[in-house]
C-alpha cells in the first residue's frame, strides 16, 4: 500500500484536534470546578463561550500558521482573494452570517420546545456556542463570502492545501455539536429532578460531549492510518 | 424489506385477519392484567349487627356523637398542617393521624373510598370514566335510610355521588375552574356559619377546593398554601368554639395528597398519605401514636360504629381504635367483634371456606372469641373490668381484621397468568407472521380448507382442557371457553404458518439485502427511539413533547435537505461569482417561507394546549374569535389551494358550512355572536344539511365527468370527497382553539411531501418514496394527535364532541363521535396520504407498481408501525407489573395503545371497503 504520507498534514490535523479535545476539557473542568450549574446558561457569569471562542480562534491560526508553507504554490489569484479577506465588507458580511446563524439556531431552539418568554438568554447562549462551533470558524478562514461558498456548494479553488485541511476538521466539529446538542435533551422529560437537568444545561454539555466525540473519532482514523503507514515502512 | 409487498395476491384480506386477531390477543391479555372483578359490584346485604357471642348475649352500642362534622380538605397532604401553619387544630386535636390513601389519587374514587370503605379496582375506573356513578349503598344511605339530617357545602363531586341524600347542599358551580382561589371556600365557610346555629342536622360535610387548586395553578411551594392553611384553621376554630353546646365530633381530613410539583393523580409519597385530625369536647386521652399506619377505607366502617349503624356492605377495612375510646370498654370490645364478623364473611366469600379455616386469622378470631366471653361473663358477674383480658381479645381482633383486610385489598390487584401468556403468545405469533412476511414477501397462507380448520379447533379444544385441569386458565362460563378456544386455534394456526415460511425460505435463499435511504434510516429511527421510550414512565407521561421533538426535528433535517438538493441543482449552470450566488440563495430562502411558515407554526401549537387555558377565560374571548375565525378562514382556503374541492359551488356551500360552524360555536356562547342560545340546534340541522348537499353535489359532478377519467382519478376524487367531509366534521367537533389544527395538519402532510419529493431518489430506491411520506404522516399524525390536548392520562379525553346536537343520552354515536374527535389527525393524515398516491400515480405514470400496491404496501407497513410498538408495550407492562407506576402511568396507556389498534382497525375497514367498491 502506496499511501502517500503528508507528515506536515497529519502534524497539522493533531494539533487541530488536541486544541478541539483540550477546549473541551477545559470547559469541563471549569463546569466541574464551578459547581453551580445555574450558571451556564447565562451569558456573563459562565465563561464557557470565551472559553470556546478562544478554542477556535487558536485553530484558525493554527490554520494560518501551517498555511505560510503553502505560500509558495498559490497562484496571485489567490494572493489576492486572501488578501481580500481583510476588508470591511468581508468583516461585516461574516459578522451578518454569524448573526443570522444564531438567529437561526436560536429559532430553531424554540421551536423544539425552549421556553419562549422567560429564558431567552440561555437559548442565546445555547445558539452562541453552536454558532461558535459550525460557522465562526471557518468565517474567521475563510471570510463571510469563502464560507457561504463551502456551506452551500463545492470547495473555492482559491483556499489553500491547509486551509482544505482545517476544513475537514471543522466539519466533524460542526456535526458532533449539532447532534450533541440534539441528543442532550433526552433527559429532560425524565422525573429524576436534578439540578442539572434544567433547560440549556444537557444541551450544552452534550454540544460540548457531542464535538469531543466527533474529535475522537476524526483523531483515531488519523492514528490508525499513521500507525498502517508507519508499520508499512518498517516491514520495508 | 420489500415494497412488493403490495403484489400478493389477498394481502389486504390477511391484514384484515391479522388485525383482528392482534385486537382478540391484546385483549385477552388486558383481561388478564386487569382482571374483571365483580367484587365491588355485588349487591349483598352486610352482617346485621350482631346481637350474640355464640350463646352470650350482646347490647349494640349506641350512638356516641349527636353531631358530625367532617371537613375535607382536597388535597391536604400529610406535612401541611404543622404546629406553625395550623397552629388551633394541632393543639387541640385529641388525635392526630396518618391515613394512607388508595390510588388512583383522584377526588371521586377517593370520595368513594370515604363512603364505602372500599377501594376500586382498575377496570372499575376506567369503565365508569366520564359519567359519574351513584353508589348505590353507603354511610350516608344509609344515615339517609335511618332519616337523619345531613347537610353538604362545597365540591359537587359529592351531588353527583349522592344526589338525594342531603337535605341541604350548597355546591361550588364549576369544581374544575382552578383559578378560583377564594370565592368557593368563603361560600362554604359561610353555610358553615349559618348551620352552626342550626341544630336539626346530625353530619356536616364541608368540603374545602380552595387549596387543591393552588397546589394545582402555584405548586405546592406557593406561598399562598400558608394562607390557605390559616384560613382553614380559623374554620376549624370557629367550629370547635361553636360546638361546644353539644355533643359533637369534628373531623379534618383530606381526600388525598399533592404531590412536589403541586398536583397528584400519581402514587408519590405526597399524595398517597393525608392527615386525620379528631378534635372533640374533653378529650380524655391525648394520642398521637405514629406507629401505626391506618388506611383512608378504615374511616368507613369506625364511623359506622360511631353513628351506631351497620358497616357498609363493601367496607374492606378495619377499625381505627383511637377514635373509639369514648366508648365503654364493652361497646370496644363489641365493636371490634362486629367488624371482625364482618371482614370474616368477606374472606369467606372471596377466598373460599377451606382456606379461611386453614388461616391463622381464623385462630386469632377464636382467641379473640374467647378472650371477649370471659371479659363479658367478668363483666356481668362482678360488674369488674378486667383489663388484660380486654386488650388480650382487642389485640387478637384488630390483628385478624388487619390481616383479612390487607389481603382483600391485595385480591383486588392480581393477574391473571393463564390470560396473561395468551394473549402474549398470541400477540407475538401474530406480529412475527406480519413482520415475516413483510420481510420475505411470500405467500401470506400456506394451510386452507375446512378440516384443517375442524382439526385445529380440536386440538385447540383439547388444550383448553387440559390448561382447566391444570389450572392454568380459571375461567367459567361458554362464551369465555369459546374465546379462549378460538384464541389458541389461532395460535396454532400461525405457529405452523411461521414454521412453513421458515422452511420455505430455508429452501429458496434469497439474500435478505436492507440499503436504505439515511433519511429513511432517520425516520424509522425516530419511531424506533419512542418505542424505547415507553419504557420510562416519564417519557410516557411526556410523550407528547417526545412527538413533537422527533417531528419537528425530522421536518427541519427534510426541510434542509431538500433546501440543499435544490440550490446544487441550481448552482450547476448558473454558478458565476459571489454576488449572484448571495442572490440566488436568499431567492431561494425566500421561495421556501411557507416551510418556514408551517414549521414556525408547529412551535406554536405545541404550546397551544397550555395557551388554551389562558384563552378560554372569558376575559380572553375576543382572542378566542379571532383565532376561531382566522382557523375557519385557513380551512377555506386549504380546500381551495389543496385542490380538495372543484368547483366553486362547491366551495362556497363549504365556506357556508364554515360560518354556520362559527353560528353554532357563537350561539354556544364560547365565541361572539348574534344569535341567541335557542338557535343552536336549527344551525345544526342546517349544517348537516348543507354538509350532505355539498357531498351530493361532489358526487354528482363526479359522475357526470366519469367517462373521461380514469379509474384511478375517479377513485381519487372519491378519497376527495370522503377527506372533505372529514375535515368539515373535524372543525364543527374541535373545541374552538383548536380549530386551527385541522388545517394546518393538511399544509404540514403536503409540505412534508414536498420535501420528500424534493430529494433525490435514484431509480433503485424510488419506490421507497412513499415508504418516507408514510413514515412523515406517522410522525406528523402522531404530534397532531398530541396538540389537540390528548395525553396518556384519561383526565384529558375530551367528552363534549359527544354531546354536539344531542338532546338525549346515545352511548353508540358519543363513542363514536368522541373517537373522530380524538383521533381526527389520524384518521385526516391517512386518508391524505391516499388521496395523494392517488393522485400522483395518476399524474406520473413510471412507476412499476400500480397505485393499489402501492396503497397495500402503505397500509401494511402501517399496521406494522402500530403492532410493533404495541407488541413492546404488553411485554413491558408484564416486567413492569409491580411497578410503582403500573396504575396510574403503565395502565392507562396499556389501554390507550390498545384503542389505537382498535382506530387502525377502523382506518382499516374506512380505506379499504372504498377500495374494495371500486374492484381495486
Amino acid at each position: 500500500m502506496a499511501a502517500k504520507f503528508d507528515q506536515q498534514k497529519t502534524k497539522h490535523q493533531l494539533f487541530h484536534l488536541s486544541i478541539s479535545l483540550g477546549t473541551v476539557i477545559v470547559c469541563m473542568t471549569y463546569m466541574q470546578f464551578q459547581g453551580n450549574w445555574a450558571t451556564v446558561g447565562s451569558l456573563w457569569s459562565s465563561f464557557i463561550v470565551p472559553i470556546v471562542f478562544i478554542g477556535e480562534v487558536s485553530k484558525v491560526l493554527l490554520a494560518r500558521y501551517y498555511s505560510r508553507n503553502d505560500d509558495i504554490s498559490i497562484t496571485p489569484k489567490q494572493r489576492q482573494k486572501r488578501a481580500s479577506y481583510f476588508t470591511v465588507k468581508e468583516i461585516c458580511g461574516g459578522l451578518l452570517l454569524q448573526c443570522l446563524c444564531t438567529v437561526l439556531y436560536a429559532f430553531i431552539c424554540i421551536i423544539l420546545g425552549a421556553p419562549v418568554l422567560q429564558n431567552y438568554e440561555q437559548t442565546f447562549v445555547l445558539a452562541i456556542l453552536l454558532t461558535l462551533q459550525t460557522v465562526s470558524p471557518t468565517v474567521f478562514l475563510l471570510g463571510g463570502s469563502g464560507a457561504m461558498q463551502v456551506c452551500f456548494c463545492e470547495k473555492p479553488d482559491t483556499i489553500t492545501k491547509s486551509e482544505d485541511n482545517a476544513l475537514g476538521l471543522f466539519k466533524y466539529n460542526a456535526v458532533g455539536g449539532i447532534l450533541g446538542a440534539w441528543a442532550g435533551s433526552v433527559v429532560a422529560p425524565l422525573d429524576w429532578d436534578r439540578d442539572w437537568q434544567t433547560y440549556p444545561i444537557p444541551n450544552v454539555v452534550g454540544a460540548l460531549l457531542g464535538c469531543a466525540l466527533g474529535n475522537i473519532y476524526v483523531c483515531s482514523r488519523i492514528l490508525y492510518a499513521t500507525a498502517k503507514v508507519y508499520l508499512n515502512r518498517k516491514r520495508n | 424489506m420489500s415494497c412488493y409487498i403490495g403484489k400478493i395476491r389477498d394481502v389486504r384480506l390477511f391484514l384484515l385477519w391479522m388485525i383482528i386477531t392482534f385486537m382478540w390477543g391484546a385483549g385477552i391479555f388486558l383481561t388478564g392484567f386487569f382482571p374483571i372483578n365483580n367484587y365491588s359490584m355485588e349487591t349483598v346485604d352486610g352482617v346485621r349487627r350482631p346481637h350474640k357471642l355464640d350463646n352470650v348475649s350482646l347490647k349494640p352500642s349506641t350512638q356516641l356523637y349527636e353531631q358530625t362534622i367532617l371537613m375535607v380538605v382536597d388535597a391536604l397532604r400529610v406535612d401541611f398542617p404543622t404546629q406553625n401553619r395550623m397552629p388551633f387544630s394541632y393543639n387541640n386535636s385529641c388525635s392526630r393521624l396518618e391515613l394512607r390513601v388508595n390510588i388512583p389519587t383522584v377526588t371521586m374514587p377517593r370520595l368513594k373510598s370515604l363512603t364505602t370503605g372500599t377501594i376500586s379496582n382498575f377496570i372499575d375506573i376506567v369503565l365508569n370514566i366520564g359519567h359519574v356513578e351513584q353508589l348505590s349503598d353507603s354511610l350516608l344511605h344509609r344515615l339517609h335510610r335511618r332519616n337523619e339530617n345531613m347537610v353538604f357545602a362545597g365540591d359537587r363531586t359529592w351531588i353527583s355521588l349522592f344526589p338525594k341524600q342531603f337535605k341541604r347542599f350548597t355546591a361550588n358551580t364549576d369544581s374544575f375552574f382552578v383559578n378560583d382561589f377564594y370565592e368557593g371556600d368563603k361560600n362554604v365557610t359561610a353555610v358553615l356559619n349559618k348551620e352552626l346555629w342550626n341544630d336539626d342536622w346530625m353530619l356536616l360535610v364541608l368540603h374545602y377546593l380552595g387549596l387543591d387548586h393552588i397546589g394545582h395553578v402555584e405548586g405546592s411551594e406557593s406561598s399562598k398554601i400558608p394562607l390557605k392553611l390559616k384560613e382553614m384553621d380559623e374554620v376549624v376554630q370557629k367550629a370547635y368554639q361553636k360546638q361546644l353546646l353539644h355533643k359533637q365530633l369534628l373531623l379534618l381530613t383530606g381526600d388525598h395528597g399533592m404531590k412536589d410539583g403541586g398536583g397528584h393523580g400519581g402514587s408519590t409519597t405526597g399524595e398517597m398519605y393525608v392527615p386525620l385530625f379528631v378534635l372533640k369536647q374533653n378529650c380524655s386521652r391525648k394520642s398521637f401514636d405514629k406507629s401505626n399506619e391506618y388506611n383512608q377505607i378504615d374511616l368507613a366502617p369506625t364511623l359506622a360504629i360511631l353513628w351506631a349503624m351497620e358497616i357498609p356492605p363493601m367496607s374492606i377495612g378495619c377499625l381505627i381504635p383511637q377514635l373509639l375510646d369514648e366508648f365503654s370498654l364493652e361497646d370496644q370490645l363489641y365493636a371490634y367483634y362486629y367488624n371482625a364478623l364482618h371482614l370474616l364473611q368477606k374472606a369467606y366469600k372471596n377466598f373460599g371456606e377451606e382456606y379461611v379455616e386453614a388461616s391463622a386469622f381464623n385462630d386469632w378470631f377464636t382467641t379473640a372469641k374467647s378472650a371477649h366471653k370471659q371479659f363479658l361473663s367478668t363483666k356481668r358477674n362482678d360488674d369488674f373490668d378486667n383489663n388484660f383480658i380486654f386488650e388480650d381479645a382487642k389485640v387478637h381482633y384488630l390483628l385478624m381484621s388487619r390481616e383479612i383486610s390487607q389481603q382483600l385489598s391485595a385480591s383486588l390487584v392480581q393477574f391473571d397468568y393463564g390470560l396473561i401468556t395468551l394473549g402474549l403468545l398470541l400477540t407475538t405469533l401474530v406480529m412475527s407472521n406480519t413482520l415475516l412476511v413483510f420481510c420475505l414477501s411470500t405467500e401470506c397462507v400456506f394451510m386452507q380448507g375446512t378440516g384443517t380448520y375442524l382439526s385445529l379447533l380440536a386440538f385447540a379444544a383439547c388444550i383448553n382442557k387440559w390448561c382447566h385441569y391444570q389450572h392454568y386458565f380459571v375461567t367459567t362460563g361458554f362464551t369465555a371457553t369459546l374465546a379462549l378456544v378460538l384464541a389458541l386455534m389461532a395460535s396454532i394456526y400461525l405457529l405452523i404458518n411461521i414454521i412453513v415460511i421458515f422452511l420455505w425460505r430455508l429452501q429458496s435463499c434469497q439474500g435478505l439485502k436492507i440499503a436504505l435511504p439515511n433519511q429513511i434510516c432517520f425516520l424509522l429511527g425516530c419511531l424506533l427511539f419512542h418505542t424505547l421510550s415507553l419504557a420510562s414512565s416519564s417519557f410516557i407521561e411526556n410523550e407528547n413533547k417526545t412527538w413533537h421533538y422527533l417531528g419537528a426535528s425530522a421536518l427541519f433535517l427534510l426541510c434542509v435537505k431538500s433546501f440543499f438538493t435544490d440550490l446544487r441543482s441550481y448552482k450547476l449552470d448558473t454558478w458565476v461569482n459571489n454576488i449572484n450566488f448571495y442572490k440566488v440563495a436568499l431567492f431561494k430562502l425566500l421561495k421556501i417561507h411557507t416551510s418556514w411558515i408551517v414549521i414556525g407554526c408547529l412551535g406554536f401549537l405545541v404550546r397551544l394546549d397550555e395557551a388554551a387555558f389562558y384563552i378560554n377565560q372569558q376575559k380572553c374571548k375576543i382572542w378566542l374569535s379571532c383565532m376561531f375565525t382566522a382557523a375557519l378562514l385557513l380551512y377555506v382556503l386549504c380546500l381551495f389551494q389543496h385542490k380538495l374541492v372543484q368547483t366553486r359551488k362547491e366551495l362556497l356551500l363549504y365556506a357556508l358550512a364554515a360560518l354556520l360552524i362559527y353560528g353554532y360555536r357563537g350561539a354556544k356562547g364560547t365565541v361572539y355572536s348574534v344569535l341567541d342560545t335557542k338557535s343552536c340546534n336549527n344551525i345544526l340541522n342546517i349544517f348537516w344539511l348543507v354538509v350532505t348537499t355539498a357531498a351530493c353535489l361532489s358526487a354528482v359532478i363526479l359522475n357526470s365527468k366519469r367517462r373521461n377519467y380514469q379509474l384511478y382519478t375517479i377513485l381519487a376524487s372519491c378519497f376527495r370527497i370522503l377527506l372533505t367531509l372529514l375535515l368539515t366534521i373535524s372543525m364543527l367537533l374541535h373545541k374552538p382553539h383548536n380549530a386551527l389544527l385541522v388545517a394546518t395538519l393538511i399544509y404540514t402532510l403536503s409540505l412534508s411531501y414536498t420535501f420528500c419529493d424534493k430529494l433525490e431518489w435514484n431509480k433503485s430506491l424510488y419506490s421507497y418514496k412513499y415508504l418516507s411520506k408514510l413514515l412523515c404522516t406517522i410522525l406528523i399524525a402522531n404530534m397532531f394527535y398530541f396538540y389537540q390536548g390528548n395525553s396518556n392520562s384519561f383526565a384529558t379525553i375530551d367528552l363534549n364532541p359527544g354531546y354536539v346536537g344531542q338532546t338525549t343520552y346515545n352511548p353508540v354515536l358519543v363513542g363514536v363521535l368522541v373517537t373522530l374527535n380524538m383521533y381526527s389527525a389520524q384518521f385526516i393524515s391517512i386518508l391524505y396520504l391516499i388521496k395523494h398516491i392517488l393522485q400522483e400515480n395518476d399524474n406520473t405514470k413510471t412507476n412499476e407498481l400500480t397505485a393499489s400496491e402501492h396503497i397495500n404496501f402503505i397500509l401494511y407497513f402501517y399496521t406494522l408501525s402500530i403492532f410493533v410498538p404495541v407488541l413492546i408495550y404488553l411485554w413491558l407492562l408484564l416486567f413492569f407489573r409491580y411497578h410503582l407506576f403500573i396504575y396510574s402511568v403503565f395502565a392507562p396507556k396499556a389501554l390507550y395503545e390498545y384503542y389505537k389498534v382498535f382506530v387502525l382497525f377502523l382506518t382499516y375497514l374506512m380505506t379499504t371497503i372504498s377500495l374494495y367498491i371500486f374492484g381495486v
